[in-house]
This record gives structure tokens, sequence and C-alpha cells, in this order.
């Protein structure tokens, strides 16, 4: 029978959860480019699965950036350090994804690509300068131990962006809208059947493809950490030395 | 102490300081656009300063001039109406009723727009069944309102 810790463990799990978020997400898109055109805005909605979807990734990868970097300071894992930084590169991918999404919607709708003075795309460009500052600062520290508790610090610290930027549209007057659907206020200004399948689903695809780029990510880290400590352990016994 | 929680400790003050920092002072210089009630307001103290207005474009106010390619409306927050000229095209989904924004400022008592962006809702909707997009009411609400 197959236990929680051996089906975790299943070397086809990954590859097998990178197929079925590209399925998942073709569904999405499926539904999306066959869901009638918006009475204002006519096909612009149709990036709506995809713009939201990547902004959602980007704050699920910089929140559990956050997690796992905490998980690391308490149990002083490195496991949890290789999650925290494979969780920030996820990020810093999607919300350039969003951004570009966004300046792709923005142009033929708001009439520019990028304003400053909004409030939600101004804290989003900043939170990308913080995650890439994060991940310039890891590549400078070469003391695994220090890299991983200093990263760890600043995943923690950056992580207050993720709410500040969903609340932005909430707490000052911005150019962008307020969320279209909304869990805690009970509200969904999404009157388009087509468009919200699109959406719903594209949301669970997008969290698989995390999961799966997690894994993978950390996979790898995992046997750069192996090859570096036995490159150490080869120079300790000198047999680097005699080449 | 360990040092490991140092690094904890210090994490919470900075993130107490930076969520405060944000809630009160940035308040007022985080916004967008100011409303025309707002401006209207403190019309003295703003002056001719470029500042960014918001509103929605009233209904019938919408004239285009296609010779100089300006574009004259009224916008409103519900009270106070403002007249706007605007050169340039405006996007494509600018249209009476719509919320805009408009960057520029007053000049000899009309307010003189540089950059003019549409501010759409969050609602989005798909035709009532037998209903069809009407782009031609939405073309003629830009092109033909001289």
């Amino acid at each position: 029978m197959l236990t929680q810790k051996k089906l975790f463990d299943a070397p086809w799990l990954t590859p097998a959860l990178g197929l079925l978020s590209v399925v998942v997400i073709s569904v999405s898109l499926f539904f999306t480019f066959t869901a009638q055109p918006d009475v204002l805005q006519g096909y612009l909605t149709r990036i709506l699965p995809i713009h939201v979807g990547a902004s959602w990734l980007a704050y699920l990868a910089f929140g559990l950036t956050a997690v796992f970097g905490l998980t690391y300071l308490i149990t002083r894992n490195y496991h949890w350090d290789r999650l925290s930084a494979a969780s920030s590169e996820i990020g810093v991918v999607f919300i350039v994804l969003s951004l570009f999404s966004g300046a792709l919607w923005g142009r033929p709708a708001w009439g520019a690509y990028w304003s400053w003075g909004d409030a939600r795309l101004t804290t989003t460009a900043l939170m990308l300068m913080v995650y890439v500052g994060m991940l310039m600062v890891r590549g400078m520290i070469e003391d695994t131990g220090r890299r991983a508790r200093v990263s760890a610090v600043i995943g923690i610290v950056a992580s207050v962006g993720v709410p500040i930027n969903y609340l932005s549209v909430y707490w000052w007057s911005t150019l962008h809208q307020s969320p279209t659907l909304s869990i805690v206020e009970r509200r969904s200004a999404l009157q388009n059947s087509g468009i919200l399948i699109g959406f719903l689903v594209g949301l669970l695809g997008f969290t698989i493809l995390y999961v799966y780029l997690l894994r993978l990510r950390g996979q790898l880290a995992l046997q750069q950490a192996r090859l570096e400590e036995h490159e150490l352990e080869l120079e300790l016994k000198g047999v680097l030395a005699h080449d | 102490m360990k040092a490991n929680t140092k690094y904890i400790i210090g994490a919470v003050v900075v993130l107490i300081g930076i969520a405060v920092i944000l809630t009160s002072s940035l308040q007022n210089n985080l916004v967008f656009f100011i409303t025309p009630s707002e401006f209207a307001r403190d019309q003295e103290k703003l002056g001719n300063r470029t500042i960014r207005l918001g509103g929605v474009v009233e209904p019938g106010s919408v004239k285009f001039n296609r010779d100089t390619i300006e574009v004259s409306f009224k916008i409103s927050d519900g009270t106070t109406v403002l007249p706007i000229s605007h050169k340039g095209t405006p996007p494509d989904l600018f249209r009476e009723g719509m919320g805009v924004t408009v960057q520029g400022r007053l000049e000899n008592g009309v307010f003189k727009g540089e950059e003019l962006l549409v501010r759409h809702s969050e609602e989005y909707k798909a035709p009532k069944p037998g209903e069809k997009l009407d782009y031609r009411r939405i073309v003629a609400a830009i092109k033909d309102s001289q």
C-alpha cells in the first residue's frame, strides 16, 4: 500500500504535477477563450484568468517564502531554506508575468501600460525589487548557515508586502480596480460564466504549477547542496590538491 | 539570548514599523486622484499645480473637436461637476458614464488635461441572451458628439 511518505517521495509525482498543471491551465484557457466578450471591454477580459492567476501565484510564493524561512529558523533544517529560496525565485518569475500581463491589459483598457502613483502598481514594483534584492543577497553570502539565516529574515520581513499589495486598492484611491471576487466580502462581480469558470480553474492550475515548480527547484537545490558538500569533502581530504 | 531569537525579534520590530508607516503617514501621499469636490474645496491651496482628478464622465457633455484633436467633457463625483479640456485621443474605453482620471492643471478657469486614463470597475458582464455589443453607441459616444 502507498503510504503518505512514500507518495510524497515518489519520483513520478513531480512530473505528474507538471503535466496536471498544463492540463488544468489548458482547460482554464479553453473556457476563457470560448467565453462571451464583455459588454464593456470586449475581448480584453480574456486576459483576466492569466493576470490574476500569475498574481495569485506570486502572492502564494512570497507568503510561503516567509513560512519556509520561519520554519528554517525554528528547525535549523536546510530543507526549509532550500524551499524558501525556491519559492522566492518562483515568486519573482510570476510577479514579472503579473506586471507584464497587467501592462498588456492596461494599455487598451486604461490608456497606459504603466502609471506611477497607483498604489497597486507601485507596491508590486517595490515587491519585485525587494525579492530580486533578496536573491542577490543570497548570491553574495557563501557561508550556508549565514545565507539561510539572513535570507529567512529578509523573506519574513518582505512578506508584509503581500497584504499591503492586496489591500492597496481598498486603502488608497487607485487606478487599479478592486478584486472581482472576494470571499471575505462574499461578493462576485464576474457575471460572465465562461470567464468565471476559466478564472477558478486557472487558480487551481496555477496553484498546481507552483507545487510542481517548488518541488522541481527544491530537488535541484538539494542536488546542488550535495555536490557542494562532496566537493568540500574532497578538498578536505586533499584529493583535489594532488591533481 | 541566542542569535536566532535576536533575529526573530528584530524582524518583528521592522515588520510592525513598516506596517505603521504605511497605514498612517503614506495615506495621503499614495492617493492616485482627488475628486472634483476635494478639488473645489482646496482650490486656493492647490492653485495651478499639476494634479490628477478622478470622476465620472457626465452624460451628454462629451464634445470632440476633430480639427484640433481636443476632447472636452465634464467630470462629476455626484455633487461637483468640473469642465475638462484634453488634447489627444482618449483611450478606447472612454465614454459617457465611465470613470476617468485626468492629470493636468487649471488654466483660465478650465482644467487642461495632459493625461487621460480610464478607470474601469471590477465588474465583468457577458451580454444577456439576445443582447449584442452596442459598438455603435460606444463609438458614437466618442466620435459624433460635436
